[in-house]
């Protein structure tokens, strides 16, 4: 597999590879919370702390589980467990004054395999598609509103203040692209559980939200597999059309064609 | 002053303490805090992920084979801690408090206005690429890390990963070019 990112500049490619100093001082805060995180761990039972069930992996067996923390293990005597768990803690406390309380966030949590709503602020009415059809930009929506003053601020980038529109516009551009993306993943997870009904109804959510979306292309070739699914495959034959129409250097062709192809 | 240098003192012996993890961190942490960066963690819940993958990474130094390279073995932590925070998000709602503040992206002195857009660019391309085939990209195309390699480290079959990693270098180019036009229409 050599192939690499076809079509795309090297430039992309390299700040794919880049790695990016992390800000200025998150590596001191982080290392001090690990030191008195092991400091603290090292004084429980064997059988405490390190599980990874909540990533779905199990914890390590004895027998391979590396040693513990740093101040000793194995033969400690209770006194020096006690003391040791002492300075565990205000060493913890410590660590916790140093770095300074953080702005309180009051977080409840909801039963909802929702599209998270805080990912997106509603939207300025998208403007009406580019004329031109054809690539992946032009087939879509131009977009309007802050997010173009903050990138074009960005790109002539002088000022303080351009930059500052330019930090808010990306982030509201990403967290538009992450509500896109929940929506298109839950679509391909119903698709792939064999519930085209279902992707139809998150894609045309998605349709109705991000009419002009990033995704917009993606959206519209699983809508013609979703069709294809739903035993609807006159409108999944006119769709694929108009998606060829549109959209006639995609990369998702192949997809749509092999899903019309699959009709009988 | 002198509580500080103690007190970093203090967190260099413990560190030192653990055999290697000290080094690792050193020389890994901001490739871990890139990772998870890149795996859609916000900026907020950087630190704490972060903190996250070391404690798992120390309870599992005793599996690490040192003949391998250790970015593929500690990226997929940073992913498993990823996606594990991934599921809890998606439920979880903010009220009342104050707003998170987001952390500034750090600018290399020399970086040039050009290499910073670009930077962002592909930071939000790579939002539209699929959580479970990003790790296959970010690997490969990232780390030039073979696709068998990958395939072993995350725990899916061969095929899989060169099929999610086909896929997703699709999402990521579709993504770029959609992004730049976006740009340039503004």
């Amino acid at each position: 597999m050599t192939q690499r990112l076809v079509g795309l500049e090297s430039r992309f490619r390299l700040a794919l590879r880049a790695v990016v100093p992390a800000p200025a001082g998150s590596r001191e805060r982080v290392r001090a919370r690990l030191a008195a995180t092991l400091s603290a761990l090292d004084t429980r039972p064997e059988s405490a702390p390190e599980g990874e069930a909540n990533d779905g992996h199990p914890a390590p067996s004895s027998p391979n589980a590396p040693p513990r923390g740093g101040l000793g293990s194995g033969a400690l005597g209770a006194g020096k467990l006690a003391v040791l768990a002492l300075v565990g803690g205000i060493a913890g406390a410590a660590v916790l004054h140093a770095v300074g309380a953080r702005k309180s966030v009051q977080v409840v949590y909801v039963d909802r395999p929702a599209v998270p709503s805080p990912l997106a602020p509603t939207a300025p009415p998208a403007a009406p598609p580019s004329p031109i059809a054809g690539t992946w930009g032009e087939s879509i929506a131009t977009p309007n509103g802050p997010p173009e003053t903050g990138l074009a601020g960005a790109r002539s980038a002088e000022t303080a203040s351009a930059s500052a529109h330019a930090h808010g516009a990306a982030a509201s551009g990403a967290s538009d692209l992450a509500a896109e993306r929940v929506l298109l993943d839950e679509a391909r997870t119903a698709l792939v559980q064999g519930e085209p009904q279902r992707a139809l109804g998150l894609l045309g959510r998605h349709r109705a939200r991000f009419p002009g979306g990033v995704l917009a292309e993606e959206r519209d070739a699983m809508r013609v597999e979703a069709l294809v699914g739903a035993h609807r495959y006159g409108e999944a034959r006119a769709a694929a059309l108009a998606f060829r129409a549109h959209n006639r250097h995609s990369l998702f062709l192949a997809t749509v064609d092999s899903a019309v192809e699959s009709t009988p | 002053m002198t509580d500080s240098r103690d007190r970093a003192q203090s967190d260099l012996v413990a560190l030192r303490a653990v055999p290697d993890l000290s080094a690792i961190f050193d020389d890994h942490f901001d490739f871990v805090w890139n990772a998870l960066q890149r795996l859609g963690v916000r900026p907020a819940d950087l630190e704490d992920l972060a903190h996250e993958v070391f404690l798992k990474v120390q309870a599992r130094l005793g599996d690490y084979d040192s003949s391998r390279p250790i970015r593929p073995w500690l990226f997929g932590f940073a992913y498993r801690v990823a996606a594990a925070h991934r599921r809890l998000v998606r439920h979880r709602v903010e009220v009342y408090g104050h707003a998170i503040e987001p952390v500034d992206p750090v600018r290399l002195p020399d970086e040039s206005a050009e290499a910073q857009e670009d930077s962002e660019l592909v930071r939000n391309a790579l939002e539209a690429v699929d959580f479970d085939r990003r790790p296959v990209l970010l690997l490969h195309d990232g780390e030039d890390i073979p696709v068998p390699a990958i395939a072993a480290e995350l725990g899916i079959p061969v095929n899989t990963a060169y099929s999610r990693l086909r896929v997703a270098r699709e999402e990521f180019g579709a993504a770029i070019r959609a992004l730049r036009s976006r740009r340039r229409a503004s």
